[in-house]
């Protein structure tokens, strides 16, 4: 058997690939929502290529987590919330959950603003496009069943690819901007501390370790699946990382070169059309406009999965409203909430994203220590345990999120805590 | 009456009065000598932070007051019997199956009642008031429920209606009594809440047969899910028990690679049937088709009819024993008969005359709505179906042709939301 499957014939083993990927691709690539291009555009414009060394780095702390994330799902069979109410009990699962809904909805905000923002960009008003794509993410959802959701979003992925052509577009000068993967660069002034621990708070959220492990376990993959799941995982994260890394670059050579500021990713796609052309416009608005909303379908899917895990009530997207029915409310008050709250006049924006990546901040040291635990625990993961250099780097990575995030939370409330 | 997350942490003290640690689990055995309800056989009591110790259960504790004394010496150690199902690492907060509602459940506490002189594990709360009680809230939400006139909404289940999901981790060998004794098709319904991989281990604890007739309740797609967490021989077995039609279904749904793997360890002769309907389209009278049916030749008598159909139908294992098909040595289809034609005809005579010459039949590549429409117009129990050069290959029946249109009717989802 053992010579059997060493000669498996490469035709077989790529339908076995196919047949296993899906959530550690989708996953990362929801990752690259309206917040991340805000702040990968952002990262590129004002900073040029001197933060793109760290993005390597972020690649490689994702891989680790979402890794352990798939090993979770494939060893036990079960979704994180499972996990944590089972290992944990109620009152943490609670306080999880609780924090949970709140950032989920501030991060479904952020998606709708991505929306609005993208179709000003194309002269249609958000009073028009916010209720459509909220409508027509609801449907998809709602109407369809997992596998054919599945194969959208894996479809919607390839245009991801946009970013990259926005990137080659601008016409960067390469030799740069491949020293600059490789030349760590540091500055000690409030925006480029702030930008640094966004880029890594955007990249690495904690919604994406419950939304995957679910996926996967949806998909009913086992340890035998995990080989072909790890590489899913692994070129997942790397491809997102690319798709930021291509963000900053197209930003780079264009805003940056010219000196110009912006704020929002809109602003971006807006000074990259005479700087580029009307076609790197476009693309990077598309991107933005499809990156927003793949994000506003995944998250409150996540999130109503995770409550529905939790607390014990049926869940699924290949259930119906009867069935379902805390799973199908909690997404659909998401979605409904998210698109409303984008449509009456507010303040800012800005600060909503704020308000969501903080909250984050907050949950996910909660998430990666409990993750850590249940990883490592014996009873649950048998042989599948962290090896032992694994776990250091695992427990290096998570302290240097958690002491990120704990700088991105204070100098949110605290701007001038650092007094750089 | 004590409820589980109520006792846990309590003082345990022994029968002088000595504090001897807190109480960290509540073991109980569920072969209860035919009692309905489990008794209690042992405490675990953490002592100075260190790993819980077990001691056995006297049979008179109390457990209402605020402290539990130990009516055995706290020095005698239990002798595990293996079977004990431990209450807050075992059932706590896992999903366990009603039985009764045929659903999965999450356990938010469990309740313990004196039964004569001890306690025993009575319900099961799943309800959330057992959450709020978790959270330290009941009482406070009492208070605002009374100030509404309503009563805070309970809901637990009964032991008798609770059985556990098997698990990796959970080594006792609990009676799956209760399961098995339900309606293949409420065991789909419960299998429907889970995973693939729980829904796998369940299936896994019933026998073959029993295993195809659940997996038969369930949509293709989550069959092909459950059978691929399975072990590929036991895969293999319960394909093997499945009408061919169901099992050519299921296999569709498969990996190609691991499809391979349960056709090379099914018998070959019911892998060559499920293969020679894996052939046809699924969206085609072919795809709809099972292959275990009656046929006779034309040349026998009435009397003969009736004992091959009493010898090949349990063989056969033919799905419907109401119609015989007349055929031709080279399967030619040339007639049917129903099996009151042949009860109320003259034993002597020929099936030749009794058999109707023009039998409704449909094309393999007939579509769903054509077969549909020909067995709600004749008002057929089944439709046989046939190649173009009118070879018998294969029957419709109606229970198979209704599953086509039912799924449609359930799927109106989402009633009086907007």
């Amino acid at each position: 058997m053992s010579i059997l499957r060493k000669f498996r014939p490469l035709r077989t083993r790529l339908l076995l690939l196919l047949s296993v990927v899906g959530p550690g691709i989708i996953t990362a690539n929801v990752d690259n929502d309206a917040g991340g291009i805000t702040t990968y555009s952002v990262a590129g414009a004002h900073y040029g290529y001197s933060l793109l060394w760290m993005l390597a780095l972020v690649a490689l702390a994702l891989v680790i987590i979402q890794e352990m994330s798939a090993r979770l799902g494939v060893v036990t069979g079960k979704g994180l919330a499972d996990l944590i109410r089972e290992s944990f009990g109620v009152r943490t699962t609670a306080s999880i959950i609780a924090v949970m809904l709140i950032a989920n909805l501030a991060n479904t905000v952020s998606e709708f603003a991505g929306v609005a923002a993208s179709m000003e960009i194309f002269g249609v008003s958000k009073y028009i496009s916010v209720p459509l794509v909220a409508l027509g993410v609801w449907l998809l959802i709602v109407k369809g069943n997992y596998k054919s959701v599945e194969r959208i979003f894996l479809v919607a992925s390839a245009i991801y690819f946009s970013y990259v052509l926005s990137g080659v577009m601008a016409k960067p000068p390469w030799g740069e901007v491949a020293q600059s993967f490789i030349t760590p660069s540091f500055h000690f002034d409030v925006g480029y501390v702030t930008i640094f621990v966004t880029i890594i708070g955007t990249t690495i959220a904690p919604w994406m370790q419950f939304y995957q492990q679910a996926s996967i376990v949806d998909k009913g993959l086992t340890i035998k699946d995990y080989a072909y799941e790890r590489v899913d995982v692994i070129v997942g994260s790397l491809f997102a990382v690319l798709v930021a890394a291509f963000i900053t670059i197209a930003c780079a050579a264009t805003i940056f070169a010219s000196g110009q500021r912006i704020d929002t990713a809109k602003d971006a796609a807006l000074a990259l059309f005479p700087l580029a052309g009307p076609y790197a416009a476009g693309l990077f608005a598309l991107g933005l406009l499809n990156a927003s909303v793949f994000s506003a379908a995944i998250l409150p899917l996540s999130t109503a999965y995770v409550v529905c895990e939790a607390f014990g009530w049926e869940s699924g997207v290949s259930r119906d409203w009867k069935d379902a029915p805390v799973f199908f409310w909690v997404y659909t008050l998401l979605i409904v909430l998210g698109a409303g709250i984008i449509l009456f006049p507010i303040k800012s924006l800005i600060e909503t994203m704020l308000a969501s990546q903080t909250l984050n901040g907050v949950l996910l040291p909660l998430i990666l220590i409990t993750m850590l635990r249940l990883i490592n625990d014996k009873r649950l993961m048998g042989q599948y345990v962290n090896g032992r250099i694994f776990n250091l780097l695992a427990w290096i990575t998570v302290v240097i999120l958690i002491g990120l995030t704990v700088i991105l939370v204070v100098t949110s409330f605290f701007p001038s805590v650092f007094g750089l | 009456m004590a409820y589980l997350s109520e006792l846990l942490g309590r003082e345990v003290r022994d029968a002088k009065g000595m504090f001897i640690g807190t109480l960290a689990d509540v073991l109980i055995s569920p072969d209860s000598n035919g009692q309905p309800y489990p008794r209690i056989v042992a405490l675990a009591v953490k002592r100075n932070g260190g790993e819980p110790s077990l001691v056995p259960w006297g049979g008179t504790e109390d457990l209402a007051g605020n402290k539990i004394i130990l009516q055995l010496p706290p020095t005698t150690s239990y002798q595990s019997t293996g079977v004990e199902v431990h209450l807050n690492r075992d059932v706590m907060d896992k999903q366990v199956i009603d039985t009764n509602g045929f659903r999965v459940v999450r356990v938010n506490d469990l309740e313990l009642a004196k039964i004569g002189d001890d306690y025993r594990l009575v319900n099961v709360d799943i309800g959330g008031r057992g959450l709020l009680r978790r959270l330290g809230w009941e009482d406070f939400f009492e208070h605002v429920a009374g100030l509404l006139r309503r009563e805070l909404p309970a809901q637990s289940i009964a032991y008798s209606d609770l059985e556990f999901i098997p698990r990796g981790d959970l080594k006792v060998r609990v009676a799956r009594q209760k399961l098995r004794e339900l309606h293949a098709a409420d065991i789909a319904t419960i299998l429907e809440d889970m995973r693939p991989r729980q829904a796998g281990e369940l299936i896994r604890q019933l026998s073959d047969e029993q295993a195809a007739d659940v997996m038969e309740e369930l949509e293709p797609e989550f069959q092909a899910d459950v059978l691929e967490t399975l072990p590929t021989e036991q895969a293999a077995d319960i394909v093997e028990e499945m009408e061919p039609d169901e099992a050519a279904d299921v296999l569709q749904e498969m990996d190609e690679d691991k499809r391979a793997q349960v056709f090379n360890l099914m018998e070959p002769d019911e892998s060559a049937e499920v293969a020679e309907l894996i052939k046809h389209p699924e969206d085609a009278a072919g795809g709809l088709m099972t292959t275990k049916y009656l046929t006779v030749t034309p040349d026998i008598t009435v009397a003969e009819a009736l004992q091959r159909v009493r010898v090949d139908a349990p063989t056969k294992e033919a799905e419907i024993i109401y119609y015989v098909y007349v055929v031709d040595a080279d399967e030619h289809l040339l007639g049917v008969f129903s099996l009151s034609d042949l009860v109320l005809a003259d034993p002597t005579i020929s099936v030749d005359t009794i058999m109707h010459h023009k039998p409704l039949r449909v094309p393999l590549d007939a579509t769903h709505e054509e077969v549909l429409e020909l067995i709600a117009k004749y008002n057929l129990l089944a439709v046989p179906v046939v190649d173009h050069e009118n070879h018998l290959v294969g029957i419709v029946t109606t229970d198979d042709a209704l599953d086509l249109i039912l799924p449609e009717e359930w799927k109106i989802k989402l009633p009086r939301l907007f």
